[in-house]
């Protein structure tokens, strides 16, 4: 590389030693610990009982579309708050920010749109309860008598 | 510093129109205008000055505020498994664009299962990492990305397909994923007057310039040499696509965040236009024999040609975890027998909600490599004409949830991407090989 002035090459590899730096502490897989406050519902009428961490993140990014007896899925969240961040990092295993780049991508691309978003949680639930393929996540402090609580494998 | 300050009016409307419906949607979320019906749109305008040597756009080294991008959104779910939409992109680049709104891309899908979906209509053709988003600048760090792979003048060859396309997704479980998206059709050339459609023919219309003297020469019995001849313009430029095809493959390896890919487009064009050369014979009293036809004399010369796209590819990899981005990518192309390449890696990361730093390197051999130093050799220019190595360092401030600023500098060294210029103004005025360039943009996005 012959890139003109040794203050640019050395402020160039400053630059890049200090993303790489950033590295460490990024490496390495994320598994999602089931949280004592986060609980995974869906709709009443889904038969499945439990669902993949794997499979979770496809549907969150819209690869996975259908479940098993071919319906559709339809994939909700909340708008922002700490649980949401908390679901995004710790089960979708992307930092908000990128999360939220992928689906501007989808958008503007014209490939997909995003999950469905929801400023309560009351009105998530109540989305999740009367709509057929549907899957969320609530805190475990919120009533979800009416829709179907999944577990984590 | 003088500045080109023109904005096309179509993108100022444009600008407005979205900035009004993002105030009333919200400055985070599309307007929803029906339960499956949603709207979404982004504005950005941008600032450019090269401290040498014309790059990108025409007087960049006199700074340019012609750098605005704006776009609309709609999108739409009539059933399940359709969705149909359409983005309007009003782009004011230097010369190109100006006034123009066009459809960025605008089709149905259907997605009859993860492993098979359909797409019809304009859709942005999967090329490398970050083709299918370059004019979306919210996406990424920097403001332009690395032109060893997505060179601005080859932008009508790769921007969006005309015509049919499949894709899909399988689940490879223990071994990571796949999507793939193949497609067939042809591609739309919206202004032949600027980028690859007038470097195509400028070295070569100046090659001709002795050989059309000796036309004239040899047309008005004159001895050759007497006929001055030099390249005018190109006039009446028509591009059509008879075909194209191709296809991209992803690979989500097991290993969290890393993602291999390949694309590739094979194809034909065929170009009609009209060489316009002025001819000037002039007055010699002791020319023996005596001048014949002396004074002006146009001359022009009707092009129709079909040329080969043996193929344009790339091969990329892309590391991401958390906030972190490490890339590559390598680039070649093959048209009738005359190839390019180029390649680049980059590191970038998002350091804070407001702060994000990118740094790329980028190597472009648009001529090919060896060959072309001989080339160039033959024509008394210097070496670095054939190559053009781009260190560029940029940085993001995501200033609110729908409001971005971008700084960006270029070190540069080289000059095979600048805007062409005549062998004799080369020569008589070299281009710098060392040389930078500084860009600054704001975008607005909802």
């Amino acid at each position: 590389m012959n890139i003109k002035g040794d203050k640019e090459r050395r402020l160039a590899g400053i630059i890049f030693l200090v993303i790489v730096a950033s590295i460490y502490p990024g490496f390495g897989p994320g598994v999602a610990v089931a949280s004592d406050d986060l609980v995974i519902i869906a709709n009443p009428d889904l038969a499945d009982s439990a669902i993949e961490q794997r499979e979770l993140q496809r549907i969150y990014l819209g690869k996975k579309t259908r479940w098993e007896d071919n319906t559709s899925i339809v994939p909700v969240m909340l708008k922002s708050g700490p649980l949401h961040d908390e679901f995004i990092e710790g089960y979708i295993d992307r930092s908000v920010q990128r999360f939220v780049t992928y689906w501007r991508q989808m958008v503007f691309t014209g490939k997909g749109m995003p999950p469905k978003s929801f400023a309560s949680e009351s009105d998530l639930v109540d989305f999740v309860a009367r709509t057929p393929g549907s899957v969320g996540y609530v805190s475990t402090s919120v009533n979800v008598s009416s829709v179907k609580k999944l577990e984590l494998e | 510093m003088k500045c080109d300050r023109s904005i096309s009016s179509g993108v100022l409307v444009a600008a407005g129109v979205m900035l009004l419906l993002g105030a009333v949607a919200g400055p985070t979320q599309a307007a929803d205008l029906d339960d499956n019906v949603f709207l979404h749109g982004f504005v950005s305008q941008g600032y450019l000055n090269t401290s040498d040597n014309d790059y990108l756009v025409t007087r960049s080294i006199h700074g340019t505020a012609a750098f605005t991008e704006a776009a609309i959104t709609l999108t739409a779910i009539p059933m399940d498994r359709l969705r149909v939409g359409i983005q309007f992109l009003g782009r004011n680049f230097g010369d190109t664009g100006n006034d123009q709104v066009l459809i960025d891309w605008a089709f149905g899908d259907y997605r009859w299962k993860d492993q098979l979906g359909f797409r019809a209509g304009k859709v942005k053709m999967p090329f490398g990492l970050y083709n299918e988003g370059r004019d979306v600048d919210m996406l990424r760090t920097s403001i332009f990305l690395p032109q060893s792979i997505y060179n601005e003048k080859m932008r009508d060859f790769i921007l969006a397909y005309e015509g049919a396309g499949a894709y899909g997704n399988f689940d490879m479980h223990g071994v990571g994923e796949l999507d793939y998206h193949v497609y067939v059709g042809t591609l739309n050339v919206p202004d032949t007057s600027t980028g690859f459609w007038t470097d195509i023919f400028s070295s070569t219309a100046q090659d001709l310039e002795p050989i059309v003297g000796l036309v004239v020469d040899d047309e008005y019995g004159n001895p050759a040499g007497t006929a001055e001849a030099s390249f005018r313009s190109m006039d009446d430029v028509g591009v059509t696509f008879p075909w194209i095809y191709g296809g991209a493959v992803n690979w989500y390896t097991p290993l969290t965040g890393l993602r291999l890919g390949t694309a590739a487009m094979v194809g034909r064009y065929n170009i009609q236009t009209v060489l316009r050369f002025d001819v000037n014979i002039p007055d010699d009293p002791d020319a023996i024999p005596p001048n014949n036809g002396v004074g002006y004399h146009p001359f022009d010369i009707e092009v129709d040609e079909t040329h080969e796209i043996d193929h344009i590819a790339t091969f990329s990899a892309e590391y991401v975890r958390n906030d972190l981005t490490l890339a590559a990518e390598y680039y070649h192309d093959e048209f009738d027998n005359n190839s390019t390449r180029g390649w680049y890696v980059l590191a970038g990361n998002r350091f804070s909600r407001l702060l994000s730093l990118s740094v790329y390197y980028s190597d472009a051999e648009p001529l090919g490599g060896g060959n072309v130093i001989r080339d160039l050799e033959a024509l008394s220019l210097p070496d670095y004409y054939g190559w053009q190595k781009d260190l560029t360092i940029s940085s993001r401030f995501d200033l609110t949830d729908f409001w971005l600023f971008k700084l960006e500098y270029h070190f540069i060294n080289g000059v095979a991407l600048t805007q062409p210029r005549t062998l004799e103004e080369n020569l008589a005025d070299p281009m710098k090989q060392h040389w930078g360039m500084f860009a600054a943009k704001t975008t607005f996005h909802f």
